[in-house]
């Protein structure tokens, strides 16, 4: 499949739209309870006003995303890079997208990809997948 | 008296936890994970799919080892996955502290994590950057 190694090839991206049970079911399958995500009365008081979502499911997101286009090889050699750029809140409609920046040969040749994570307009994570590409 | 370590306190090179956490992947804690996050990778009659960002549960639990206090910011996050994890598999995390600096008035960290099977073999590495909550 060379075409889909071009870049500016546009991975499948993938959409969730987030609500308390998303948060509460993610945080019951980490372990992480911080009442930030968890608790609608204490998040209330501090500055984000609301729940917020973990992190590393925006996070785990971006993987699939990756996953979804290369499953072998991503699961076996993958690296994901991100920053957590802004809050996702109950009812957030949450996409993940990736595009191939560039396919290097070293250290070994893998395929280099800019994901994003947006909430409407505004952007909530930035990194990059890079997935390896066995010989040809 | 503040029952979390202070910045000051957290050391270049400093190993956490000092023992490695131990974590099983079971097929259950895979499960839940694949669900909570709508991994299209899960499906009907597909047994033992583990996705890699299970690192999200089994890392922070070595991560915790810091005992930062509340209200941190998980800025960055890097993973390599260096092989697909199994079912089965026994997983031991430990981090080391690589980095400590200031930004626009923020005390940041960077910790860099190790996961090896029972065999010490690399399955996942990680690099955390997160800002230190605030201190009384």
């Amino acid at each position: 499949m060379a075409s889909n190694l071009a870049a500016g090839y546009a991975l499948p991206g993938i959409t969730r739209v987030i609500d308390q049970e998303t948060i509460d079911v993610y945080a019951a399958a980490s372990g992480d309870f911080n009442p930030l995500h968890v608790d609608p009365d204490y998040a209330r008081a501090t500055p984000f006003g609301n729940t917020i979502l973990h992190g590393y499911f925006t996070m785990a997101l971006a993987a699939q995303v990756m996953e979804l286009w290369r499953p072998e090889d991503w699961r076996n050699g993958g690296t994901l890079e991100v920053n957590f750029l802004g809050p996702v809140s109950p009812g957030d409609r949450l996409e993940l997208s990736a595009t191939v920046d560039e396919v290097v040969e070293t250290p070994k040749r893998s395929a280099v990809c800019r994901i994003t994570g947006r909430v409407g307009d505004r952007v909530v994570l930035a990194g990059t997948g890079i997935c390896p590409i066995p010989g040809r | 008296m503040p029952t979390y370590r202070r910045y000051s306190g957290l050391s270049i090179g400093e190993v956490l936890p000092a023992d490695a956490v131990r974590f099983e992947v079971t097929e259950m804690v895979a499960r839940a994970y694949a669900i909570a996050t709508s991994d299209p990778g899960y499906g009907a009659g597909r047994s033992g799919f583990v996705p890699p960002m299970i690192a999200a549960v089994y890392v922070p639990a070595a991560l915790s080892a810091r005992n930062g206090p509340p209200g941190g910011v998980h800025a960055k996050q890097r993973f390599t996955f260096h092989r697909a994890p199994r079912i089965g598999d026994v997983l031991y995390t430990q981090g080391i502290v690589r980095e400590k600096f200031e930004k626009k008035g923020r005390k940041y960290y960077v910790i860099e994590t190790s996961t090896r099977d029972r065999e010490g073999d690399l399955v996942t590495s990680g690099v955390t950057t997160g800002i230190w909550g605030p201190e009384d």
